[in-house]
């Protein structure tokens, strides 16, 4: 039994061996392809409309054997044949009052589609090459800077902050395409109801029509729904209910809305993220001023990074300060970027190690022969996502702190740490600085300034020192082949489609969105865990879908790093009539304090760890720094063992004893004489016999009772020995 | 319990040491076993005093005593151990005299491995093996001990 289960409606497209691509399926649901296909496919409002129902009737799963072609048909069209049972395109196109035969026609070649772009030059049809659709518009979002965990908080605030403000563009864009016609809505409700059937061997169109006629399209004020019926042979999945509400508002997410099965706008535009980049889709009636974009990332950037205490502004001096400059600069002739009397630092990274680029319909594409020699177009995701090392290859300047090449309007020269930068081997003694690790280096536990303190802002600055904690969707996922497991052959595959296991899979466009809305939901319920209010509360960094914790919220990073257990759960993902163990990704920079509390932030911990990739699974694991000083390997393993030890320490329940018992079993005492030893003050055999030897084997006979002291003895010793440092994950008394 | 009664002390040290010989004490067994035997041999030298208030302050201090002398003997045999930490009692506690135990302890005093073993980890593990041997006196021969420290504890809190 998998430990999180996700159902987003039954699959969507499948590929036919006919196509010589192999027989696979793809895991992205009707819901998701048919809102994505309409979000980057439709040039107008109908287009919209009719991309949102044009696969109507894929959940019949009713399929045919052409003999002819030699493959399988999935007939699924709404269209306007009085002898089909699937007539229902002029109903419905009329209901949302758009032109009759858009959907009916969505299939066919170009000439004969009324709809301006075909699903395939969407979210492309090559499967197993990776592509995005080659008509199909993005936005991309690069940084020109090596992955680095006293980075990623700036990074992670920028991709935000770029999240959010395509979001909002493509929300508004649409909400003026849907108000142009009723029935205007915001939210879009696909329901499926699975329904037991018996149907006649072959089936007969007034079987099949009967179920098609149960299908429904609805408005209420607001909200499009669209009912499908699921025909199922297997009684217990008879009666399942699944509902998917698309949120096409620009809200942010929150844990309570993903519990609801809405899904949100920002995760259907994106299609990739990680450190280094972030695409997106965005809609063809959407008008995009690139400078106007960067300009309002800078601004929606700026607002968050000051209000987590992040200084982006330097004096020239301070900037000065920051390097040894061989030879004589003068500054004044510098092109550098100002903001006031200040440098703005921010500005900088925008124009120096950040790029945000439109890839227009039609843009990157090269051609492609397969092995039958058959050339075509492809627009292939992995030269896009590699775009950001493209950009930085061949700057001419090292960063000392982060390795990235990058190239700057400040002078070149030494960098100059500083005499409260205490951990110099881990920048050395010379080289350049990058603009992001000028902000870094900036933002000391000393930076107050002048002004800051002239507005009572004082006390030392911890937004960028000490504890850290950022958890973000990556779009690093996998997927296990041999753990996916068909439910059932639909009794509507009259052709055999589903006959043989079919456990090969494959990933286009859409798929990226699905593993993206995992990843999401996984890190969103760790936040409703970590406060009640959580639950209706977006996350503190939404639209990138991330948790994000600093210094000042040390108390929080370690309830969170409690619950990262989480992450080695296993995943899976029920897309009828298949079930599949999944492994979404997470990116994880991660530090946090556990004994050090009063000078953790004087420290450069961000220098001493690196952000990872952790695939949720229970085979997972990642780096862990506590302390400023102790580096360990986590994973499923540790928070058992870890439960362990507090399962032994359940009856002593004052931290000091805690303590002196975990001393004496990293010592090597047996735990029994270790609850003898946090209790040496009562001079007694009651606490090690009542506080341990009682509740742990009580119950047994005595032999047993010794056996299974043994058992413990012995589990605790690998434990000891496997986490010497152990007793930093527990809470050292306070002095009272 | 009854039964316990009708039977004498000594009878029920007998029976104790058989049961100590009967249990399956996992992959250290025959140490193990020869440990607690040898404890049972320290217990059983001790005689509570007759009064209530007077057996209660006793067996609070009489466990950690063993314990205690048991640490801090520097004898190499399991035998001189067992003799050290008796004497060391000795000046504070009434000694129970009784017949010679024979067979059932004989393997205390002999010279082998296993006695080594036993020795090395009375040394090492002495907490939980009193703890154990505290609760096989207090089921197989005293179990009057059991009521009579919970009394204590009672007073205690």
């Amino acid at each position: 039994m998998a430990n999180y289960q996700f159902n987003f409606g039954p699959i969507s497209r499948t590929v036919d061996a006919s196509t010589g691509k192999g027989d696979a399926i793809n895991f992205a649901s009707l819901p998701i392809h048919e809102m994505t296909v309409a979000l980057l496919a439709s040039e107008n409002r109908d287009e919209f409309v009719a991309w949102l129902w044009h696969d109507l009737f894929k959940p019949l799963f009713w399929w045919k054997l052409n003999a002819d072609k030699n493959k399988f048909d999935w007939v699924h069209c709404p269209n306007n044949d009085p002898r089909s049972p699937l007539n229902a395109e002029a109903q419905w196109a009329a209901f949302t009052k758009i032109q009759p035969g858009l959907v009916e026609t969505h299939h066919r070649k170009k000439e004969e589609r009324r709809l301006t772009h075909g699903e395939q030059e969407t979210v492309n049809n090559e499967f197993d090459q990776v592509a995005i659709g080659r008509e199909a518009r993005f936005l991309q979002l690069s940084f020109l800077a090596e992955p680095a965990t006293h980075t990623a908080l700036l990074r992670a605030v920028i991709a935000d902050a770029f999240m959010e403000v395509v979001t909002k563009e493509v929300a508004s864009s649409l909400e003026m395409q849907l108000a142009t016609e009723s029935p205007t809505f915001k939210r879009v409700r696909y329901i499926f109801d699975f329904k037991q059937v018996v149907l006649s061997n072959p089936p007969a169109d007034s079987e099949i029509q009967s179920l098609a006629q149960q299908y429904a399209l609805n408005s209420v004020p607001d909200e499009l729904s669209i009912k499908h019926l699921v025909p199922i042979a297997q009684p217990d999945l008879d009666g399942r209910h699944v509902e998917v509400i698309v949120d096409l508002t620009a809200e942010p997410p929150t844990d309570e809305q993903f519990g609801q099965g809405i899904i949100s706008l920002v995760e259907l535009l994106t299609v990739y993220q990680d450190s280094r980049t972030i695409l997106m889709g965005i809609p063809h009636f959407l008008q995009v001023d690139v400078e106007q974009l960067k300009n309002n990332v800078k601004s929606a950037a700026e607002q968050r990074l000051k209000s987590l205490d992040v200084r982006v502004r330097a004096s020239i001096d301070e900037i000065r300060k920051q390097s040894t400059v061989q030879g004589h600069v003068n500054w004044n002739a510098l092109q550098l970027r100002r903001a006031g009397q200040d440098i703005d630092l921010l500005d900088h990274v925008f124009a120096e190690q950040m790029e945000i680029r439109l890839i227009d319909s039609g843009a990157l594409i090269q051609q492609v022969r397969d092995r039958q020699e058959h050339t075509f177009e492809l627009r292939l995701l992995s030269d896009i996502v590699a775009h950001p090392i493209e950009l930085m290859a061949g700057k001419p300047r090292h960063c000392r702190f982060c390795g990235t090449t990058f190239d700057s309007s400040f002078p070149q020269g030494e960098a100059t740490v500083g005499h409260d930068f205490t951990d110099i081997e881990h920048v050395g003694f010379g080289g350049d600085i990058c603009p992001m690790c000028r902000i870094y280096m900036l933002n000391s536990h000393k930076s107050r300034t002048p002004t800051e303190r002239a507005q009572g802002i004082t006390g030392d600055r911890k937004a960028y020192r000490g504890a850290f904690a950022l958890m973000a969707p990556s779009s690093h996922f996998t997927y296990r082949e041999d753990a996916c497991q068909r439910l059932e052959q639909p009794p509507l595959d009259v052709g055999g489609r589903f006959a043989s296991p079919l456990q090969r899979a494959t990933v286009t466009l859409q798929e990226y969105n699905l593993f993206n809305m995992i990843s999401r939901r996984i890190i969103a319920g760790l936040w409703a865990e970590l406060d009640a209010g959580n639950k209706n509360l977006p996350l503190p960094l939404p639209y990138l879908g991330a948790i994000l914790f600093t210094q000042d919220q040390n108390e929080k990073i370690r309830a969170l790093f409690d619950r990262l257990e989480a992450l080695f759960e296993s995943v899976e993902l029920m897309a009828y009539p298949f079930r599949v163990t999944v492994q979404p990704a997470v990116e994880l920079a991660f530090e946090m304090a556990v004994n050090d509390r009063k000078q953790h932030h004087t420290k450069h911990t961000y220098l001493k760890t690196s952000p990872t990739i952790v695939g949720v699974d229970p085979g997972s694991k990642f780096t862990l720094l506590v302390d400023n000083r102790l580096q360990m390997e986590v994973n499923r393993q540790f928070f058992e063992d870890r439960k362990k030890l507090r399962e032994l320490l359940r009856d002593i329940k004052d931290q000091e004893r805690q303590r002196y018992w975990l001393l004496s079993i990293l010592q090597g005492a047996d735990p029994v004489t270790a609850t003898d030893e946090a209790f040496s003050d009562s001079a007694s055999l009651g606490a090690a016999e009542r506080q341990f030897w009682d509740t742990q084997l009580s119950g047994l006979s005595l032999a047993k009772q010794w056996q299974q002291y043994e058992k413990i003895r012995d589990e605790v010793r690998r434990i000891a020995a496997t986490y010497p440092m152990l007793i930093e994950f527990f809470a050292k008394p306070q002095r009272r | 319990m009854t039964e316990n009664k009708k039977q004498s002390r000594e009878e029920r040290l007998q029976k104790a040491y058989q049961e100590i010989a009967d249990m399956q004490l996992g992959e250290r067994d025959a140490e193990v076993k020869l440990a607690l035997k040898a404890l049972l041999v320290i217990r059983g030298s001790i005689r509570l005093p007759e009064t209530p208030d007077a057996r209660r302050r006793t067996l609070q201090r009489l466990y950690p005593a063993i314990v205690k002398y048991t640490r801090a003997s520097e004898a190499e045999t399991l035998g001189a151990l067992v003799n050290d930490v008796i004497g060391a009692l000795s000046p504070d506690w009434d000694f129970s005299s009784h017949r010679a135990l024979g067979d059932p302890v004989r393997d205390i005093y002999q010279e082998s491995e296993t006695a080594k073993r036993a020795r090395a980890l009375l040394k090492e593990e002495t907490v939980p093996l009193v703890i154990l041997v505290k609760k096989i006196y207090q089921s197989l021969i005293e179990p009057e001990e059991t009521t009579e420290e919970e009394q204590e504890e009672a007073s205690h809190v």
